[in-house]
């Protein structure tokens, strides 16, 4: 029997008409609810539910630990999946730049700093969360309007060719797996 | 010079004394039978079923009290080697010997090097504040560390009276004012911040320059309009420095190749961009890249970002460094143009990339140098050296229609503005344009799709250069509108004699106009070629529009 970590249950917006909620535990131990619709939206998680047989009896009692987000991200996460839970099947873009409009609600949600933001990346990779990844390039393609490469190093913390060059000299020195 | 050297490892201390030029060194090491005591190369005793702790710290404290009275040159105690447990029951036990000490210990300089550099607030109050000018406190991993607890090491008088401070790979962020007393610091700083160089600003003139407190004294000299000037140069990843050079009104940072040598041509607003030869180079600790480097990204995320940049961004992405560089290249993303107009003149030629949302105009100029870049509305121009203008202007458009992925609006080629013929300098230009032109347009795997294509050329085998090589037109279901402007008036000859036609009819200006009808792989539209006096112009029209009784080819 699995031992549930002593840590405060975040509570996400409760749904009526769905009772079916799974629990996920984050990296460093938060305990997150989230309902059916909202977590179908993570191909990771979702597969990761078909494969363990939980059900809506079940799913309570037998939380799913995500070893690779951590309590932050994955607040984020449940909040997007709960927004975004009923929504219709996206368009297909033809043009990005000039079609795909970010909600202003989304906006806010990613207004995080940028270190966060790439965090906040990584997680939605390593979850397969489409949408939420599409939201989150489109944050980061806007910073790089009107900018000059020089500003756009210093926001994307992109190093010059030298120092480039310096990081893969290093990374080439340092010791790799033998054999 | 005298001196106390205390090095602890788990189960190793050594003692060393230096006064009057001598050195004094016992080692004191575990034994299984207590603790072997070595003050020689070939002396050593085994003091029986005695801690080598205890006897270690028994001599310490009879050294010290020997020196109560004189002042001491250096106490350095070196406890990296030891783990926390021995390292702390070490401390206890030298503090216990502190303490009981009816005086505190005169040393001009205490140097403490040891895992937990919080350890040093065990030690130093000890030190006679009123002899203690030198603080040292080093912690021995090169990773800088940053949760030392300075804040109640400043409370101390040892802290407030001391003139210098060394802290090795130690990174604080603290307020300047809380260093510039001491007259020499060595510290390392995350980020240099902006607020650093206003506290510095507000310390100019002053002897407690924080810049000077922190980095050393400045290198100094003049620029060659004689103004005098003070900097500082730090070594940045990739052997390349960072110099941060002070006028009196002006701070300039700077970024340059360690070994760059220095040029003529500078001139004295060209500021210090190569190393001079006695400077002394600093070492910044941030480290880099952050975590929020771009470069961290996946590649499906980088794909996306990619896509939601507009052309201009992602060419300045691609200026970043290689390996955005080298991704881009990978990826071709879509330049997204909607229209383009190349205009060819004998001495430049002009290209205007429509967007949706944005134009951008360059154009390359012919020097003798070289060729001079402008690109309309911003007021910096390049001159690239020793290159040609045709072949620059050729590589960028050529690269631009390479990344081009939806169907092209409209492409337009004006190499004839004012009429030219064979023989003339324009019309070797465009010659030599088209040329490269058609060699990237054959060597497209899918031909280029355009809706519309005007030209101006000056003969028809010109317009040869292009046209077999966009989407052919009678299969085309993209090209809507095909224009030619022509000087010559036999081009109708060129249609073939067995195609019905051609109907007669006025333009609005009353010229004579010619049109022929052909049937195209849509069966609702037909291909309509229109020659007048000074064009021909090849659109769509429908079946139904076609007058009756005129022949469809």
């Amino acid at each position: 029997m699995s031992v549930e970590p002593e840590v405060p249950i975040v509570q996400v917006e409760e749904v009526r008409e769905n009772p079916v909620l799974y629990k996920i535990i984050s990296s460093d131990n938060h305990v997150f609810t989230i309902s059916e619709h909202a977590v179908k939206l993570s191909k990771t998680l979702w597969d990761l539910i078909t494969n363990l047989g939980l059900t809506a009896e079940n799913a309570l009692d037998n939380p799913i630990p995500v070893e690779n987000v951590n309590g932050k991200n994955m607040e984020t996460i449940v909040q997007f999946c709960e927004r975004h839970k009923y929504d219709e099947e996206e368009p297909e873009y033809t043009n990005y730049i000039r079609e795909f409009v970010l909600p202003e609600w989304d906006r806010q949600l990613l207004s995080i700093d940028n270190e966060e933001l790439f965090q906040l990346i990584l997680a939605t990779n390593y979850l397969d969360i489409q949408k939420l990844m599409d939201y989150c390039c489109r944050v980061i393609g806007d910073m790089a309007k009107d900018k000059t490469p020089e500003e756009l190093r210093i926001i994307y913390g992109i190093p010059t060719d030298a120092e480039d060059d310096a990081l893969e000299r290093s990374a080439s020195d340092s010791p790799g797996p033998s054999g | 010079m005298s001196k106390i050297y205390v090095r602890a490892s788990t189960d190793f201390i050594r003692s060393s004394v230096s006064f009057d030029g001598r050195e004094f060194t016992i080692d004191y090491r575990n034994h299984e039978d207590g603790c072997l005591v070595q003050w020689s190369q070939t002396k050593k005793k085994v003091l029986e079923n005695s801690d080598f702790l205890d006897v270690a710290l028994r001599d310490i404290e009879c050294i010290l009290d020997s020196k109560s009275i004189t002042v001491m040159d250096y106490i350095i105690m070196n406890l990296w080697q030891q783990d926390d447990q021995s390292a702390q029951k070490f401390l206890e036990g030298f503090r216990k010997i502190l303490e009981q000490r009816t005086s505190l210990v005169r040393a001009r300089a205490f140097h403490m090097t040891s895992n937990t550099p919080d350890q040093t607030l065990q030690i130093l109050p000890f030190m006679d504040p009123d002899y203690l000018k030198q603080i040292t406190i080093e912690y021995p991993n090169n990773d800088p560390k940053t949760d030392f607890k300075l804040a109640e090491l400043m409370e101390f008088k040892q802290w407030k009276q001391a003139e210098t401070l060394y802290l090795f790979n130690i990174s604080l962020n603290i307020p300047l004012k809380n260093y510039i007393h001491f007259k020499k610091i060595s510290v390392d700083v995350s980020v240099v911040s902006i607020d650093l160089v206003i506290d510095h600003l507000q310390h100019r003139c002053d002897a407690q320059n924080p810049f000077v407190t922190m980095f050393g004294p400045p290198y100094q000299d003049e620029n060659s309009a004689k103004e005098p000037r003070e900097g500082w140069f730090f070594s940045i990843p990739g052997d390349m420095i960072h110099s941060i050079i002070f006028y009196e009104k002006v701070i300039i940072f700077n970024r340059f190749e360690k070994n760059r040598a220095k040029e003529e041509e500078d001139d004295e607003y060209n500021d210090i961009d190569t190393l001079p030869n006695n400077a002394v180079i600093l070492k910044m600790s941030a480290e880099y890249p952050s975590e929020k480097c771009l470069l961290k990204l996946p590649d499906v995320a980088m794909n996306k970002v990619l896509g939601m940049l507009d052309f201009e961004a992602v060419q300045c992405l691609r200026k970043t460094c290689h390996t955005i560089r080298n991704f881009i290249d990978a990826v071709e993303p879509d330049s997204a143009l909607t229209k383009l107009k190349i205009s060819v003149y004998p001495n430049y030629i002009n290209s205007l990339y429509l967007f949706d949302e944005a134009s951008i105009e360059v154009k390359y100029c012919k020097r003798q140098e070289g060729c001079l870049v402008n690109r309309f509305g911003q007021d910096q121009e390049k001159l690239l050296e020793s290159v040609d203008f045709l072949d620059v202007a050729s590589r960028d458009i050529i690269s631009i229609l390479t990344n081009q992925k939806p169907v092209l609006k409209s492409l337009e080629v004006e190499c004839c503005p004012h009429g030219i013929l064979e023989g003339q300098p324009l019309y070797q230009v465009s010659e030599q344009f088209l040329s490269n032109l058609e060699s990237y347009l054959v060597s497209r795997p899918k031909k280029l799709q355009v809706n519309t294509f005007t030209t101006h050329v000056s003969d028809e085998t010109q317009i040869l250069h292009i046209l077999p090589h966009l989407e052919a037109f009678r299969t085309c279901s993209h090209l809507e509108f095909f224009r030619i402007e022509h000087g010559l008036t036999d081009i109708q000859d060129l249609m073939d004699p067995s195609y019905a036609g051609p109907l007669l009819a006025h333009n609005p200006f009353g010229d004579v106009i010619k049109r022929w009808f052909f049937s195209v792989c849509t069966p609702d539209r037909v291909l309509k070629i229109t020659i007048s006096l000074y064009q021909i112009v090849l659109d769509f029209d429908l079946l139904e529009n076609v007058p009756e009784g005129v022949t469809v080819n």
